[in-house]
């Protein structure tokens, strides 16, 4: 299969919040109207990229060397005769405090290995979660949730929870998915987020006799007068959506951009993080990581795919797409996530290898340089510890959790985002991450 | 709140029918709801003259015009607007979303898909038994979810995942272990799909790649059986107690609403636990299944709340429309294509294995502004027919204040007092505007409203 896994909400679909009425409430004509109060330029903005179908972490980061007591090249090299990535092809990871671990990254990751060697990239590894499930739909809504399953769909996730500590203004777009629908991340009990799948956003009604006239006229579906209906749920996306469209009316189209990867998607939310929309978390996902087979080509396209992503966002293309704002980028944190990594023993022979799901793989984080303007500062290199791989005689079937992905989180909200109240009760129970962020 | 014999046709087909049209409310209307049931159900148990057919459709849709939609989706399209059985390519059209195979990525091709559709057909008013055992085997699924690489050395476990993940089983409750998704990959092992020089695919069971072991599947044991192995391993899915309850539960929330339940054995919706009742009373009969959810009166309440409503998917509004105005796809899918693809429904082409959003999931905000614009699908098609102000030539259209009409022109059970005020101060706003385009604007808001695209 070489289409996305993409998953919907619930892909047992079972209703998500099937209790609360949906809350576009606060949208309406007003809304799009409303001044955003422009000490949100100074927010620290999170993006958070979703590889979707599992990726292959230990393809991403990768045994260059045994170390003392975990023959983890030794083991690659045994479990991996078709996709194993030859040693002298890897961009090793040697800043003094990683140089020990003998890992380096995936060969078409170099601009991701430039912003390494400058500092600006963290790696936790061994991320997952208790309870691990290797179910697509199950995993992803784990990660969006921001918690284990529990045997009955989530109805929130970890970043709208934080919208609805942290409130959101009138007239905002503070928590935005570039994805064809509102994910799951972004759902809070009473904040929702936005869905913006590209851009231009166009009624295209625009010019036609009796336009202005028919918005206004839709708009009041929102009123229907069926309390529990879907009806008013329709009627109050129909307004926000028109709400949205022309708020966004005047924001610069996604750029085209050769080849068909994620690039535009990214480019999309650095257009969402410049605008003055009081944009502070952004949700997208890079399709196509579920490699049951021929793993080898497909991983390595996705990760050039990455990497020339990353790449544009931060610097453009030097053509028509500059660089992004130095005052948006000192204030942008990027973390790449999956549902799960994927075995280490791959599956299959020659070109049609590939490897079934897997359990923990690496977390990456992209920060900026340090600015004075800024109070907190990414620190780069490797954090956590590599999950033990067994031995060549016996090697082991998956990688097990050494970080919980909850202490990713809660390290993000409190120390980029500055939540004022932790995500978790018992947040002391998988510890925040020491020496993830710096004061600067 | 009761409704009219009228409004029951006109929404029982607006859920299961792609719709109704004035004729269907003119024949049905003054006749017994459970005529019209019988007369929908009552579908030849031969397929065979209702097959899509490859060769026909690149004939009929120039695919140049089109950026999103395949020719064969737009021909697949122009028989649900045109069969004298919609509730069969309604139904067909589901079991496509529940066993979602794309043909978008090439491999499969959307020839393969259109004949894993035909493969659907054969067993859509049969046994839900054969047509999962069909499915298992069937070429475009092989590739799809890899099968066709799948052997005894290096057993592929995707489709025995989603065989029980997606197709049989469901996760709440989930009932299967990872154990059982690994042994069950080993009783698939060994297909494979060849192709002639006609490019005609066949699947083909190599005993060399199949592993003969014993495999423990969900408490069974199954043993080495070849090429029929599969069918044990369906067998034993199917006698799980959670089996019926899960595929009555993807019928009741497609043509019905989602259930508000958290876990089907334990706490069963009323209308899910009927028809898995009768799914295991006939074991499997899939005809009497849809007889069960359409009879059922869970199924015919009043539908005030959400409880009781859904969001209709993109391709049931366009194929709609297309009966309302008599449009022919190979010209209105021109039209329709950017809306499809902005609502996010292209036949033969799902986003992933997953299927396609429930309910109010379509309603992103591209999708919702596509809703809102889809009239001018309409309005553009019929305005290549008549070369001249669209509306201006079809005669059947109701002045523009005389909602009544226009809700049974639409085929509409009613409209709600705050859309009908809505539209009736928006008439205000353009009165004194050519009549015309007072009634185009009047259709559009129609083709937007909440009765519309809610059933």
């Amino acid at each position: 299969m070489t289409l996305t896994r993409r998953r919907f909400l619930q892909s047992t679909g079972l209703a998500v919040g099937a209790s609360a009425v949906p809350v576009f409430g606060r949208v309406g004509p007003a809304w799009a109207d409303a001044e955003v109060d422009p000490a949100t330029r100074d927010r620290l903005r999170l993006v958070v990229l979703a590889l979707d179908g599992g990726n292959d972490g230990l393809n991403l980061v990768v045994p260059v060397e045994d170390v003392p007591g975990a023959p983890r090249r030794a083991v690659y090299d045994r479990v991996r005769p078709s996709i194993g990535i030859p040693r002298e092809q890897l961009l090793r990871l040697d800043r003094p405090d990683d140089a020990d671990e003998q890992l380096g990254l995936h060969p078409a990751l170099t601009y991701t290995h430039g912003l390494y060697q400058e500092g600006r990239l963290a790696i936790v590894q061994g991320v997952d979660y208790p309870d691990h499930s290797y179910s697509h739909a199950t995993s992803s809504e784990a990660w969006e949730c921001g918690c284990p399953p529990s045997g009955k769909p989530s109805s929130a996730g970890w970043l709208g929870r934080h919208l609805d500590r942290v409130g959101v203004g009138t007239g905002e777009i503070r928590g935005v998915g570039v994805v064809p629908e509102l994910p799951l991340i972004l759902l809070g009990e009473r904040e929702k987020g936005f869905e913006v799948a590209r851009l231009p956003l166009t009624l295209d009604d625009g010019n036609q006799a009796g336009a202005s006239e028919r918005y206004a006229t839709a708009v009041r579906y929102a009123d229907h007068e069926e309390a529990e209906s879907l009806r008013r749920l329709y009627g109050r996306r129909m307004a926000s959506s028109i709400g949205v469209v022309q708020e966004l009316a005047d924001a610069p189209p996604t750029p085209n951009v050769a080849g068909n990867g994620v690039a535009p998607q990214l480019l999309t939310a650095r257009t969402m993080l410049e605008g003055d929309h009081g944009t502070e978390v952004v949700y997208l996902r890079q399709p196509g990581y579920d490699t049951h087979e021929g793993q080898a080509n497909r991983h390595r396209d996705l990760m050039a795919d990455l990497d020339q992503a990353i790449r544009i966002f931060y610097d453009g293309n030097g053509q028509a797409i500059g660089p992004l704002d130095p005052h948006i980028r000192d204030r942008t944190l990027i973390m790449v996530t999956s549902e799960f990594g994927r075995r280490i023993g791959e599956n299959g022979a020659g070109a049609v290898a590939g490897t079934d799901h897997g359990a923990a793989a690496p977390v990456l984080l992209f920060g900026p340089p340090p600015s004075p303007d800024v109070p907190r500062v990414l620190r780069g290199g490797l954090l956590g510890d590599h999950p033990p791989m067994g031995t060549v005689q016996a090697p082991a079937d998956n990688l097990v959790m050494t970080t919980d992905m909850r202490a990713v989180y809660q390290s993000v909200l409190t120390s980029w985002l500055a939540d004022p109240e932790p995500e978790y009760d018992d947040h002391h129970a998988f510890g925040e991450l020491p020496g993830l962020f710096a004061e600067a | 709140m009761a409704m009219t014999p009228e409004q029951e046709v006109a929404r029982l087909l607006n859920r299961v029918a792609f719709g109704a049209t004035p004729a269907d409310l003119d024949t049905w209307a003054e006749r017994p709801y459970e005529d019209l049931v019988e007369h929908l159900l009552d579908v030849p148990s031969d397929v065979t003259q209702r097959q899509l057919n490859p060769a026909e459709f690149r004939q009929a849709v120039d695919e140049s015009t089109t950026l999103f939609t395949s020719a064969a989706a737009a021909h697949w399209m122009q028989v649900m607007r045109t069969t004298a059985y919609p509730l069969e390519e309604r139904v067909v059209f589901f079991w496509h979303d529940h066993f979602a195979t794309s043909g978008a990525g090439g491999a499969p091709r959307y020839a393969d898909v259109v004949a894993q559709i035909n493969t659907i057909r054969r067993h859509a008013f049969g046994s839900f038994r054969e047509l999962v055992a069909a499915i298992t085997v069937d070429p475009a699924m092989l590739m799809w979810l890899d099968g066709d690489v799948s052997t005894k050395d290096k057993p592929n476990e995707n489709y025995a995942r989603e065989l029980f993940e997606l197709f049989t089983l469901g996760t709440v409750p989930q009932r299967y272990t990872e154990e059982d998704v690994r042994e069950a990959a080993r009783v698939l092992t060994g297909w494979e799909v060849t192709t002639s020089l006609t490019l005609k695919r066949a699947a083909r069971f190599n005993p060399a790649k199949h592993d003969t072991g014993t495999k423990q599947v969900l408490g069974r044991t199954i043993t080495a059986a070849g090429d029929r192995e599969y069918r044990e391993l369906i067998d034993v899915a199917l006698d799980q107690e959670v089996a019926p309850l899960f595929v009555a539960y993807k019928l009741v929330k497609a043509f019905a609403y989602t259930p508000d339940t958290v876990d089907l054995v334990a706490a069963p919706d009323p209308l899910v636990d009927e028809v898995a009742a009768s799914l295991r009373a006939t074991d499997w009969d899939l005809r009497e299944a849809y007889r069960t959810l359409l009879l059922s009166p869970y199924f015919r309440r009043p539908d005030a709340t959400r409880g009781q409503q859904l969001v209709r998917p993109p391709v049931d509004l366009v194929v709609h429309a297309a009966k309302l105005f008599d449009l022919d796809f190979d010209d209105f899918i021109t039209s329709a294509d950017r809306y499809l693809a902005d609502m996010g429904q292209i036949p033969l082409a799902p986003p992933s294995v997953f299927g396609w959003p429930d309910s109010e999931h379509w309603l992103t905000t591209t999708g919702t502004i596509a809703r809102y614009l889809l009239g001018w699908a309409v309005i553009t098609s019929l305005g290549r027919v008549t070369n001249r102000f669209a509306l201006a030539g079809h005669g059947d259209l109701p002045p523009s204040g005389n909602l009544a009409a226009w809700t049974r022109r639409l085929g509409l059970p009613g409209l709600s007092r705050n859309t009908e005020l809505a539209v009736r101060d928006h008439l205000l706003a353009l009165a004194g505007e050519y009549e015309p385009s007072i009634q185009e604007s009047v259709l559009l808001l129609l083709l937007a409203s909440p009765e519309w695209e809610v059933v």
